[in-house]
């Protein structure tokens, strides 16, 4: 871990030499909806029993609208409520979720660091880290090659053999981020994944991220202490009902947060 | 709204003119299968993951790879060659009918494993980007592991049984491929369609249930009075590859009306499945 990288270093701002340059990530005019179903189980009899219309359904607009473009080697926090469709925004920008309106580009495949993601529990977490990296298309050889990093990283090595099931939340979050980092992805999202972590793994994570910032990488953030995105970002986008409320400076945006939070 | 150090907002048009790549929207088809190869490891540590945990906490562990088959044929060989005594006219029964049972219980044990999988590993899809037809394709590598001991049996019960070995067994490893493929695409509609109708899993049963018994496993389909209903028995797919392994063991011979029609199918079910398959990929993960 490179000692120069810490907490108040971590934000790397270059969006003024990046303006002229081609953009890490372009959303523009995005809308999200996705269909949450009553709580009953799509069956034939009732299927038949309403002659072939679709099932009972509420349409979640969970992004109305959204526009924004991120440089290279720039780390963007996330604020809003709960349910304000912040973790839509994250998987949509990964491509796990459609656009119904509107398009995300990026110049490379984003990962998504997000908690409970799901590997297999029963397996130790040394083969969760083959899983992982080869569904994200990292070659078997170099995990491999990789896996004593990935393991001291995590800091996982006395648990690394032991099934994923007997993980505590935080102990995955850092198997997760482990997996990420063996990626290197140049656009790496975070969706609460290092709220779990101690002061320790945090402390560790943020000098990564801060590592791919500096590599002209970009980096999402989201996450409800406020600190940790004051501490990693300069640029924050506060959304709420799934449109955009401010983008800008990050110490402006959390202000206006607090303020509005506490206005109720 | 106070913009400061952030670039100039640019719109999706630039940005795909600049050469970014569009997220979220279904890849083209060669893009597809291209992700698909790119992830062959991702398929295969699956089902081997898979296997570890079924038999980490069994006594016998592996050996129930061989066991299951075995016991099977026993049961079904019991019932119908010695209680029933019902061998339609069909020399060397018990292999005639060992044979006829492994293979079908390939595709039935495939198709039945596949249809819940993207159901079941929504999550796992909602958190990584990977192509969602590595799914069914792992549970049918899956199987293929699953299903070498049990040919292992077959052949050995059938030279047990007095049959002379002959040069045509060693094509039993291509019929193998080729049913492999064959399940694979059938796997592609079985998975999709459960995605649509969670219903699918248990109708499967009872479809795959009747498939079996029209499949000329217990009795062959010469039984059936000459006409449509033989045709449509004797080309039924299941059908084809039984005929197909029969020949190459029982029969040292290559069956290859048998044999065409069974790669006629396999590319009609790839082709269909592959394609249907790939027409809703990207919504895959919002299967829960």
């Amino acid at each position: 871990m490179r000692p120069d990288v810490e907490g108040t270093s971590v934000a790397v701002g270059s969006a003024s030499a990046a303006t002229a340059a081609v953009p890490a990530v372009v959303v523009d005019d995005l809308h999200v909806s996705y269909r949450v179903y009553e709580d009953v189980r799509p069956t034939l009899r009732r299927l038949v029993a309403r002659r072939f219309r679709p099932r009972p359904h509420v349409e979640v607009r969970a992004l109305r609208g959204v526009s924004f473009t991120a440089a290279a080697g720039e780390a963007v926090g996330i604020i809003g409520r709960n349910g304000s469709g912040k973790s839509t925004l994250m998987s949509a920008l990964a491509g796990l979720l459609p656009a119904e309106r509107g398009t995300v580009h990026a110049a490379s495949q984003p990962v998504l660091l997000a908690v409970g993601a799901a590997l297999q529990g029963d397996l130790s977490g040394r083969r969760n880290i083959m899983i992982g990296g080869s569904a994200l298309g990292v070659p078997r050889a170099q995990l491999a090659a990789q896996m004593d990093d990935i393991i001291t990283f995590t800091g996982l090595a006395d648990a690394i053999d032991r099934p994923l099931r007997t993980y505590s939340s935080g102990m995955a979050a850092r198997l997760q981020f482990g997996i990420a980092s063996a990626v290197r992805p140049d656009i790496l999202l975070i969706d609460e994944a290092l709220a779990t972590g101690d002061a320790e793994f945090q402390r560790r994570s943020e000098a990564r991220i801060a590592e791919i910032v500096a590599d002209a990488g970009t980096v999402f953030v989201v996450s409800h202490a406020a600190d940790v995105v004051a501490r990693m970002t300069r640029r924050a986008i506060w959304i709420d009902a799934g449109r955009i409320v401010f983008d800008g400076p990050t110490e402006a945006a959390l202000e206006a947060y607090a303020r509005a939070t506490a206005a109720g | 709204m106070s913009r400061l150090a952030s670039p100039r907002p640019w719109t999706g048009a630039e940005a795909a003119a600049a050469g970014l790549h569009p997220m979220g929207v279904r890849p083209p088809f060669r893009a597809y299968l291209a992700g698909l190869w790119s992830r062959r490891e991702f398929a295969l540590l699956v089902p081997l993951g898979d296997m570890r945990q079924r038999s980490m906490d069994t006594v016998l562990g592996g050996a129930w790879h061989l066991l299951n088959p075995l016991i099977q044929a026993g049961i079904y060989y019991l019932l119908f060659g010695v209680i029933l005594q019902q061998r339609g006219g069909v020399e060397n029964y018990a292999a005639w009918l060992i044979v006829g049972l492994f293979v079908f219980s390939f595709t039935q044990k495939a198709v039945q494993s596949s249809a819940r999988i993207v159901v079941v590993k929504a999550q796992m899809l909602r958190s990584l980007n990977f192509p969602a037809a590595i799914l069914p394709l792992s549970v049918n590598l899956s199987e293929l592991l699953a299903h070498l001991p049990a040919l292992l049996v077959m052949v050995g019960i059938v030279a047990a049984t007095g049959v002379a070995p002959a040069a045509t067994w060693l094509l039993l490893p291509v019929l193998t491929v080729l049913q492999l493929v064959f399940n694979l695409g059938l796997s592609l509609v079985a998975a999709r369609l459960t995605v649509h109708f969670r219903d699918m899993d248990h109708l499967l049963t009872h479809v795959l249930r009747i498939w079996f018994y029209f499949s000329g496993i217990l009795f062959p389909v010469t039984l059936a009075p000459e006409g449509p209903l033989r045709t449509l028995l004797t080309l039924n797919p299941p059908h084809t590859f039984i005929a197909a392994a029969r020949g190459l063991l029982l029969d040292g011979r290559v069956d290859a009306t048998a044999l065409s029609w069974a790669v006629g199918w396999t590319v009609l079910a790839i082709v269909a499945g592959g394609v249907w398959f790939h027409r809703h990929e990207g919504r895959y993960a919002n299967a829960a």
